[in-house]
């Protein structure tokens, strides 16, 4: 997942207006005096942008692919699982200038801005300076540069429950109290309230296809559902299956021990009978799991049952298909896979022999 | 296999009577008296993109499973047109592939009720055929249509599963003829037509409506239900 923190380019009407004029041929708006003043305004609306005032912009790319991508200028909230996430997250600085030699990064609590010198006082000031391993001393004036930082540098996991916003700013020391000129920063929120399980849960029996189906949870940050299944409760009709299943309904989920089989965005997933081991006539539990955007799990729903059943198909009602079934081969006959492409030479040998007409 | 070769035979006399003679190679110079293309590049080929409706025949079976099912049919068609006969007509010979597929419900073994498992059956056509196109009436006589009929073998390769597993996959071979009728969009902006043509080589683009029929039934019946079926597309001349 990438993350971009950019702000909104501060001249993007501006390059509208210019080109809805020059596109419309003046005909809805103020009509351009003469083509010269037409090529001045858009010369300068492409030089515009690197005359703007400097800003360093952030992107960062979660280690956690699950994740859903956000929008704007806002991260997701973290939860404790991302947060401890060993893998580094890959942060890109752009937009750098010679203003300053190092990166520093502060912390301040929920949504402290840390750019007034003042907040950085060591004495009175709310934001704290991180020592961090990608502090780093600038070299060669770099206009981007990316660090590799673990969010448990940066925040800490088990006992920052009001989230805080993590601030790079470019300065000529590490600590800096003094004034920067540029800094981007990065809100961190977290979320570690336990998603609501599905209800309703549904269950239609299949040979190579089940359907596990359910009603929603009303949670607004709910990211997925997985479906799992208890292979210890095979080989029993789906009321022993019921009663035989250690799952239970209500109870933390631990995926140990039991097989993932399937996640949708939906409300319905189709499982493989096989996957789980099941032979025809046997029966088997499964449960879903909600799991929000912060990776927070809910507790186990109610446990559905499926039973693999023998299905008719077209195949089934079509008697012909067995006697290309059977081996599992393509059931061509040697004449007829020699016949296309004897057939397509002969047109074309037949054609090479026309003359060629130019129309 | 006897109707298969019987088929194959008739298909082979239909384009070998198309075909011309050293006797008759006087029709088919370059640039005929009268018929010169107001748009120049050589124009020897053709690309159709067609979309239609089509159930094969097949039986009970299929109307069990995919009663309802209309595909649609997807295809592409290449036509290659060197000859010209008697300043009238385009001759060549054309392939075509097309996909279409139809899913049902399968049906539980014990109680016939229906389940969420999917069944499905999905054909490959792939004609190979004569082709005549009536290029005349759009040359001449300025009116924009192109009338074609096409003739040949059709090769249909199907597949068939239920849930996640393929239980069967075969070919069916027979006759294949098609009756195309085409307007041409040139008339509609005449220099959008040219600056095609010069940038892309594309001669004319077309809208066509094409009525088909086929017998290949060696295998699965794939000829269409009603006798013959439609489909409609976008085509070009190159």
């Amino acid at each position: 997942m990438s993350i971009d923190l950019r702000p909104e380019p501060w001249n993007s009407g501006i390059g509208l207006w210019i080109a809805a004029c020059y596109g419309f041929r003046a005909g809805y708006c103020m009509r351009l005096p003469s083509p010269h003043l037409a090529l001045v305004l858009i010369a300068v609306w492409c030089v515009a942008p690197s005359m703007a005032a400097a800003q360093m912009t952030l992107t960062y790319e979660s280690p956690d692919e699950d994740r859903l991508p956000s929008v704007g200028y806002v991260s997701p909230p973290l939860g404790l699982t991302e947060c401890e996430l060993l893998d580094p997250v890959a942060f890109r600085l752009n937009g750098l200038d010679t203003t300053g030699t190092f990166i520093d990064i502060w912390s301040g609590p929920g949504s402290t801005d840390c750019t007034p010198a003042a907040a950085r006082n060591p004495l009175d000031g709310t934001c704290t300076a991180l020592t961090v391993t990608a502090d780093t001393m600038l070299s060669g004036n770099p206009v981007q540069i990316d660090l590799d930082i673990a969010m448990s540098e940066l925040i800490d996991c088990a006992g920052d429950s009001a989230g805080s916003t993590i601030w790079f700013l470019l300065a000529n020391t590490l600590g800096s109290t003094e004034e920067v000129t540029l800094s981007v920063s990065l809100p961190v929120t977290f979320d570690r309230t336990q998603p609501s399980p599905p209800t309703e849960i549904g269950d239609t029996s299949g040979d190579t296809m089940a359907t596990i189906s359910w009603t929603q949870a009303s949670d607004t940050d709910i990211q997925r559902y997985d479906v799992y299944g208890d292979p210890g409760s095979l080989g029993v009709s789906c009321d022993e299956a019921r009663a035989a299943t250690s799952l239970v309904p209500g109870s933390d989920f631990t995926a140990a021990g039991y097989v993932f089989l399937g996640q949708s965005t939906g409300s319905s997933t189709v499982v493989n009978p096989e996957d789980l081991g099941m032979a025809t006539g046997d029966s088997a539990t499964f449960v879903v799991i909600s799991t929000d955007q912060a990776l927070n799990s809910s507790v186990v729903s109610e446990v559905a049952c499926v039973s693999r059943i023998d299905t008719d198909g077209f195949c089934d009602a079509y008697g012909e298909c067995e006697d290309c079934s059977a081996a599992g081969r393509v059931g061509l006959e040697t004449s007829q896979m020699v016949s296309f492409p004897a057939l397509t030479f002969l047109f074309a040998a037949g054609l090479g022999f026309a003359r060629r007409r130019r129309k | 296999m006897k109707n298969t070769l019987l088929s194959l035979a008739a298909a082979w006399a239909v384009i070998a009577a198309s075909l011309p003679s050293a006797a008759s190679a006087q029709y088919f110079d370059d640039r005929s008296a009268g018929l010169v293309d107001e748009i120049g590049s050589e124009e020897t080929w053709a690309l159709e993109f067609r979309i239609g409706t089509y159930q094969p025949t097949v039986g009970a079976a299929f109307d069990t499973y995919f009663a309802d099912d209309t595909g649609p049919l997807l295809a592409f068609e290449i036509d290659f047109l060197p000859l010209e006969i008697h300043d009238w007509f385009d001759a060549g010979i054309a392939f075509g592939f097309g996909w279409t597929q139809y899913v049902g419900f399968a049906t539980s073994g014990e109680t016939n009720s229906s389940t969420t498992e999917e069944t499905s059956l999905t054909l490959y056509p792939m004609p190979v055929l004569a082709v005549f196109r009536l290029d005349a009436l759009a040359r001449r006589l300025r009116v924009p249509l192109l009338i074609t009929g096409k003739l040949g073998a059709e090769f249909v390769i199907w597949n068939s599963g239920t849930g996640s597993a393929s239980e069967a996959t075969n070919m069916s071979i027979g006759l294949h003829w098609g009756v195309q009728f085409a307007l041409e969009l040139d008339i509609f902006n005449e220099r959008a037509a040219r600056a095609l043509d010069e940038v892309w080589g594309i001669n004319h683009s077309f809208l066509f409506f094409e009525l088909f029929g086929s017998a290949a039934h060696s295998n699965l019946d794939a000829s269409p239900k009603d006798g013959v079926a439609w489909s409609a597309g976008l085509g070009f001349l190159f």
